[in-house]
């Protein structure tokens, strides 16, 4: 086939006269989506946010080394309490201010400054330091979870879509008995087998998001059923089933490239809502524990105590605009590649 | 894969900076141009004259591109033709050509922003009810309404305006019958709309029995089909019920956009009986779109050949078919597969395909696929040259009969 | 359409006892010591889970016997309890499941209602809006609000509300349902409600209006490209006639079958906004029990859901039937 391609390509000589309906020079395909792509400023927004929050969740930690992630700065801290006293003599009401110095070994709720340049939390961790810690994980555990939830549900989707019958019957049930389980509920459940069986806190997340993908690849797999079930009726299906290709041949070299487009889109998408899923059982004290960081039990921190909520905004603020960011960044990237990849956009 | 190998040529593909050149300045034209179409103006802006009083439709130099990240396509380049009053003008040509966006120019359905009539004018002799200031009809002594013959440009109204044409001056029947009626509601309720929106002061009975009337016209029992949701009918049953929407407001002009297309050959034939039977019967014109030279000998008056965005040949249909003078033209009938080929000649085709319209060159665009091609087809592109009064054709190889007079 | 209906709930049946299978084997895979040290913490706790309760969930569940029988016999036990609707008696509130579930379910379902009408109702107009007007300002502007909208976790949001509209400017109750410290009746009680509950309905209306907007954008674009909106352009029906009546009947369709899906999941409860609200509906009390190990109460309530969701998946493909003239179900 690509022999032939060049062949025709061959006689260049002839600049003067390209016939009319070849005189056209058209934009590269690849290069039409890269384009359409990177005309929408959302999506350059999207993508601008998803590098920065890698570098500054991978890179960050080996740059900015004054902390570490579980590192209490045990530096003290003195509190003063001041106490009134009154009482009267001679009818003269005196008042007795005493201060007391209580003296901390932990320098927790320290204020921004250039030792902590987003102050330190209720126990003393940076929570600068703490909000790459944070990042590592949510991005690592998203992407491992997405890519489990792919490849289960391309291979799944395939077999169902391909072979048809049966099988199809089968996989499409299970399907639909796991897409009526509830989602945070099940979750909830799982942490707490987990929790029973003693597992170290710093893999509990990743067993945790394990779990999510044998009940999340449903979507993944009716994409890819639906999309090589339409494939299949088409007629270059047709012409490589006459031509004799093994199975094999069919689904990776004619299938599978063409439900690429929509996968890269979904992957993209479900990349968010995964972060999202992450930071909501972190934030419900079920995913990544204590001392170890995650953005979402940054924030879990002000659900027992009301005088960070108000008055310490820079304890749980900043990782709320992390997991917004890395929502909103890969929502973006995703929309934009949807419409970069679809064949059918009219702009 | 083969596609992305071809990349290495590069020269079949647009730089990069090209690229953002075409977009940079389809994107200020389209802003210009919609921001003409969404403008507000005075009616007596697109007020005009007919050049000829017997014309109802005089399309003049009409431009209709689309500006597309490849750049800009010239759909149509510069297409000029007339419909008389009663009369039947057929449009032929290849799939591409640009003679449904000619007839969705004059309709003003050119999807926007990439689509838009640059410049030309279609000019309309509209026939309508009598409006004051405030916009509505003006009562006569005989209980009915006065009417009033008036020209617009349909090209220069404003897209706000363009309900005045549509449906009650020009209708459309469209080529795909299967989509082209709302599935959720009943054919009564689409009929009847029509009569509800132009005949003024109209009541539901009064549409209901217009609409009856117009079934029964194209040939359906009303009973039937009143009621009915658009999928519970054939393709040929919807096609006749489109025919009939078109029909009901009685206007001056109904364009038949390839009417036949998408249906099988039997009932090509019914709507095609039906067309011939509704010509004779209505007080209007119709313009017939279609790439069957068949349907056109049958049903036309006057012929126009088109070809990548314009006009190169346009006559009665007696000169055309007898006498055909564009080299385009006489392939197109010598393509035409008929019964009495028994001498084993095959069946003649035209070399080549439809050039891609854009930047398209300065030279005849059919130079290319031409057996009669001579020197001076390398040089400008032809002017419509007439041979007959009403014979008109762009082609060098008549050049000399126009200059001997 | 009856024989459609019959052979929806059969299947509708089947899906739950695949869902009521997994619920019943994840409960299983914990170990009954760590249930036994749960049961002790709410000992301590202060209430008590008397020794009948968790004998009777034992056998309920069959729990203790791991040979193979002893997990089937316990399955179809529970399995059979289900279907007589006796969901166990919950170890925190030392009342049936059933009737916990029920008198949670009122808050959570009036707050659900009142957010998914304004939901329905700022969503629908504005997708309209970004549809007829693709690629303008208005557009882009409803395109960044659905993806704020889907972007913000609720958590992170709802506090954020509360911590500016409830504690900064003090327009709302920090909390709760009611005021605690005082007693009202009547009107005022219904205004003491409203206060409580705006802020979360707020939470739940902005974060859920992203999706439906997009959803809506999506409709009527498809919509609007297709080959009736141009027959009804060629009608000469003027613009507006054509959107509101020709293209939004169509965008209807998708609305409202999604509509009716929504109705039973109305009753589920938002669990992150009420914990962050502290409301007592069914969500709230739901993540409570989940931490506090009341077994009963959490197979209860999963089947509760599930249920929900079978009944919105079924409502909404009978929904199709009754609104889509094209679709006939059979």
């Amino acid at each position: 086939m690509d022999e032939l391609n060049n062949v025709q390509a061959e006689p260049e000589t002839v600049d003067t006269e390209v016939p009319l309906d070849k005189n056209v020079r058209l934009m590269s395909p690849t290069r039409m989506v890269v384009r359409r792509f990177f005309r929408s400023k959302l999506s350059i927004l999207g993508l601008i946010m998803v590098v920065s929050l890698f570098l500054f969740s991978f890179v960050g930690p080996l740059l900015y080394t004054q902390w570490g992630e579980i590192e209490l700065d045990e530096s003290g801290k003195t509190e003063y309490a001041i106490s009134e006293t009154s009482y009267t003599v001679d009818g003269q009401t005196y008042t007795l201010r005493q201060t007391t110095e209580k003296y901390l070994k932990d320098n927790f709720l320290a204020l921004p400054s250039a030792e902590h340049l987003l102050g330190t939390d209720n126990e003393g961790y940076d929570i600068f330091v703490r909000l790459m810690y944070g990042g590592r994980i949510s991005l690592t555990v998203s992407f491992i979870a997405v890519f489990l939830i792919t490849i289960l549900g391309v291979i799944l989707g395939g077999i169902a879509g391909y072979f048809g019958g049966w099988i199809d019957n089968l996989i499409m049930r299970i399907c639909d008995v796991l897409m009526c389980l509830p989602g945070v509920p099940i979750l909830l459940i799982i942490s707490t087998i987990l929790d029973a069986s003693d597992i170290d806190a710093k893999y509990r997340i990743y067993l945790l998001m394990i779990y999510l993908t044998f009940i999340s690849w449903t979507g993944t797999a009716r994409l890819v059923r639906g999309q090589i079930l339409s494939l299949r009726e088409q007629e270059y299906m047709v012409a490589a089933e006459a031509m004799g290709y093994s199975t094999g041949r069919k689904i990776f070299k004619h299938l599978i490239p063409n439900v690429m487009p929509q996968l890269i889109v979904q992957m993209s998408l479900s990349l968010g809502s995964m972060i999202l899923y992450e930071a909501t059982l972190s934030y419900l004290n079920l995913g990544v524990k204590a001392p170890y960081a995650a953005w979402g039990s940054m924030i879990n921190i002000i659900s027992t105590n009301q005088d960070i909520l108000q008055n310490h905004l820079n304890v749980w603020v900043p990782a709320g605009v992390c997991i917004v960011i890395a929502v909103l960044g890969f929502n973006f990237v995703g929309d934009g590649l949807r419409d970069a990849l679809d064949p059918k956009a009219r702009r | 894969m083969s596609i992305f190998k071809k990349e290495k040529g590069a020269r079949n593909y647009l730089t990069n900076r090209e690229i953002k050149e075409i977009a940079r300045a389809n994107a200020k034209e389209m802003k210009r141009l919609e921001a003409y179409k969404n403008r507000k103006c005075e009616e007596s802006e697109f007020l005009t004259e007919m050049r000829d009083p017997e014309n109802i439709l005089e399309i003049e130099d009409l431009h209709t591109f689309f500006f597309t990240e490849q750049g800009v396509v010239k759909a149509v380049n510069g297409v000029s033709y007339d419909v008389p009053k009663n009369a039947v003008v057929g449009v032929v040509g290849e799939s591409g050509c640009g003679k449904s966006v000619t007839s969705m120019s004059v309709m003003r359905l050119i999807q926007g922003p990439a689509g838009q009539i640059v410049d030309g004018s279609i000019r309309f002799k509209a026939y309508d009810y009598k409006r004051d200031e405030k916009g509505s009809p003006v009562a006569n002594s005989e209980g009915g309404y006065e009417m009033e013959e008036k020209v617009y440009d349909i090209a220069k109204m404003p897209i706000s305006e363009i309900h005045r044409i549509r449906g009650k001056q020009i209708a459309m029947i469209f080529q795909e019958p299967m989509t082209s009626l709302n599935p959720v509601f009943t054919i009564g309720e689409q009929l009847d709309e029509v009569t509800m929106i132009h005949v003024p002061g109209a009541t539901k009975e009064m549409a209901k029995a217009k609409s009856e009337e117009m079934l029964r016209l194209v040939g359906i029992i009303p009973e039937n089909v009143y009621g009915a949701f658009p999928h519970e009918l054939s393709g040929g049953m919807r096609q006749r019920v489109m025919i009939a929407m078109a029909l009901a407001a009685e206007p001056r002009l109904i364009i038949a956009d390839e009417p036949t297309t998408a249906l099988d050959v039997t009932i090509q034939a019914q709507i095609l009986d039906l067309l011939q039977d509704i010509k004779n019967k209505i007080d209007g014109s119709i313009l017939l779109i279609t790439h069957d030279l068949g349907v056109i000998a049958e049903m036309a008056d006057y012929v126009v050949v088109m070809y990548a965005g314009k006009v190169i040949e346009k006559g009665t249909v007696y000169e055309i078919f007898q006498d055909p003078k564009h080299p385009y033209t006489i392939g197109l009938q010598k393509s035409k597969p008929t019964m009495n080929l028994d001498d084993g000649t095959e069946l003649y085709n035209i070399p080549g395909n439809v050039p891609n319209p854009i930047n398209m060159p300065n030279y005849c665009y059919f130079k290319e696929r031409c057996a009669k091609c001579t020197a001076k087809c390398s040089g400008e592109y032809p002017g419509m040259v007439q041979v007959s009064p009403t014979h008109f054709v762009a082609c060098h190889l008549y050049d000399e009969e126009k200059s001997n007079g | 359409m009856f024989k459609y209906i019959c052979k929806r709930i059969a299947y509708s049946i089947l899906i739950l006892l695949g869902v009521s299978m997994i619920i019943y084997f994840l409960i299983r895979l914990m170990p009954v010591d760590f249930i036994q040290d749960k049961i002790n913490a709410i000992n301590q706790g202060g209430a008590t889970v008397s020794e009948e309760t968790v004998n009777a969930m034992y056998e309920m569940y069959g729990l203790g016997d791991d040979s193979f029988t002893g997990i089937l016999s316990g399955y179809f036990n529970w399995l059979g309890a289900l279907c007589r609707f006796d969901l166990g008696t919950s170890f925190v509130y030392g009342i049936p499941v059933a009737q916990v579930i029920v008198e949670h379910m009122g808050i959570s379902f009036a707050i659900a209602l009142i957010a998914t009408i304004f939901e329905f109702l700022i969503a629908i107009p504005l997708g309209i809006t970004a549809a007829t007007h693709q690629y303008s300002f208005r557009d882009y502007l409803v395109t960044v609000l659905v993806m704020i909208g889907i972007s913000l976790p609720s958590f992170f949001f709802g506090q954020m509300l509360k911590s500016v509209f409830s504690l900064k400017l003090g327009w709302f109750p920090v909390s709760g349902l009611v005021d605690a410290t005082a007693s009202y009746s009547g009107i005022e009680l219904l205004w003491d409600y409203a206060r409580h509950c705006f802020i979360p309905i707020l939470t739940i209306v902005i974060l859920s209006i992203g999706a439906r907007m997009r959803m809506t954008r999506a409709n009527m674009l498809e919509v609007l490209n297709s080959d009736y909106i141009r027959t009804a352009r060629a009608k000469g029906l003027k613009e507006k006639v054509v959107i509101n009546k020709h293209a939004f009947r169509n965008t209807l369709i998708p609305l409202v079958t999604s509509l009716a899906g929504l109705i039973p999941s109305l009753f589920s409860g938002a669990i992150i906004t009420e914990q962050v609200f502290d409301l007592p509906g069914i969500g709230n009390v739901a993540l409570d029990a989940m931490n506090r190990g009341d077994i009963p109460f959490i197979m209860g309530y999963n089947m509760f859901l599930a249920v929900l969701s079978v009944l919105g998946v079924l409502l909404a493909d009978l929904m199709y039937g009754v609104v889509d003239p094209r679709v006939k179900l059979e």
